[in-house]
């Protein structure tokens, strides 16, 4: 019989760069994205009793992760306790070509504001209008308008 | 401008692909992930016990004082203090070294032991000690009360609400019992399975 928290290591195992990809894009540094990950993590295993495959596996867990992050306090960041459940990998620390590009894009999304950051990374991983709606609670005719707003700012940031 | 748009989107879809590759290499250990999954388990039954001693720590003085109010007498006073007393010890004693950070840091076979023990001490104290207890306890407060005074509908509406009162607490006793022993129990099959990695 498969328990809960076997289900739990094999999502976090299948879904780990979604979830590692969102606290990325709303950290400034390498510890609160491994603070960011955790809290995620912490909060998936919390509602996942209640999920029950009510919706798409990737939709809630985005919802969970965006959710955490953007009302992540950071000013309560708690530490000591925790096991590092981190990934080893710095990618604040550009070396290589690839981190160079992944620092590119953090650049760039970073500096819109978090809810366009949710939009702009849901619309970069081939959501649909009516799923990014779905995550971030707005309608769908909303997301296109947000979208819209969304690249003209980036194309803005882009030529300056 | 459209075409230089539609350009930095791709470019941004590949750096994210980039990204994705990169941390799918990476390995979390499953080890870390369920400690810390027994871990929260172990708080959720620490944080039930320490509401539980906090309600038998009110009630040694606020039961005395009800049960003088009706007349109960000094003895029965006595023995439910005593009980509520060796309760708190009991339940502190059973989860004697299993904090939250022990699920952490100690080795499984060491938690597995004293996890077992909490819950043969858990069982024991239900089957044993609480429920015969409580089955000398009532009668003897219904006793004691038909004692002081012999008024019928006065000795029914206390007896009614001493049946009440202990089929609310029981109920509420047993509940937490049962979180407490399935939340044991995952942590020990948990423990199993990791012992076989």
């Amino acid at each position: 019989m498969e328990t809960l928290e076997n289900r739990f290591g094999q999502i976090v195992r299948e879904h780990k760069s979604t979830i590692y990809t969102v606290c990325y894009m709303f950290s400034k540094d390498a510890d609160e994205t491994d603070d960011l990950f955790q809290e995620v993590l912490v909060n998936l295993w919390k509602g996942l009793e209640s999920f029950r495959n009510k919706s798409d596996i990737k939709t809630w867990i985005y919802r969970v992760s965006l959710n955490t992050c953007i009302s992540y306090d950071r000013k309560m960041r708690k530490r000591g306790k925790r096991i590092p459940l981190d990934m080893n990998i710095n990618l604040f620390d550009a070396k290589d070509e690839d981190t160079k590009q992944i620092k590119m894009l953090y650049d760039r999304i970073n500096k819109l504001g978090p809810f366009d950051r949710a939009i702009i990374l849901l619309w970069l991983e081939n959501m649909s209008y009516d799923d990014i709606g779905a995550i971030v609670g707005i309608t769908a005719k909303n997301v296109s308008v947000r979208l819209y707003r969304i690249k003209v700012k980036l194309m803005e940031m882009s030529d300056k | 401008m459209e075409k230089k748009n539609n350009n930095d989107i791709e470019q941004m879809r590949s750096q994210l692909a980039l990204l994705k590759n990169k941390l799918e290499e990476q390995q979390i250990v499953s080890e870390k992930i369920i400690r810390r999954a027994m871990e929260e388990k172990m708080s959720g039954i620490n944080n039930r016990m320490t509401r539980l001693c906090l309600l038998a720590t009110l009630s040694i003085f606020y039961c005395p004082w009800v049960f003088r109010q009706i007349g109960v007498s000094w003895l029965l006073c006595g023995v439910t203090t005593v009980f509520l007393v060796l309760a708190i010890i009991y339940n502190m004693y059973m989860r004697k070294g299993l904090s939250s950070e022990v699920m952490i840091s100690s080795n499984l076979i060491e938690i597995g032991m004293k996890v077992s023990r909490m819950r043969r001490l858990y069982r024991t104290w239900l089957t044993r000690i609480g429920i015969p207890f409580l089955a000398v306890w009532t009668p003897w407060l219904i006793y004691d009360i038909s004692s002081v005074d012999s008024n019928m509908e006065y000795l029914e509406g206390i007896a009614c609400a001493v049946i009440v009162g202990l089929i609310a607490g029981l109920t509420i006793g047993l509940y937490i019992y049962k979180r407490n022993i399935n939340a044991v129990d995952d942590i020990l099959l948990q423990i199993e399975e990791l012992k076989k990695e």
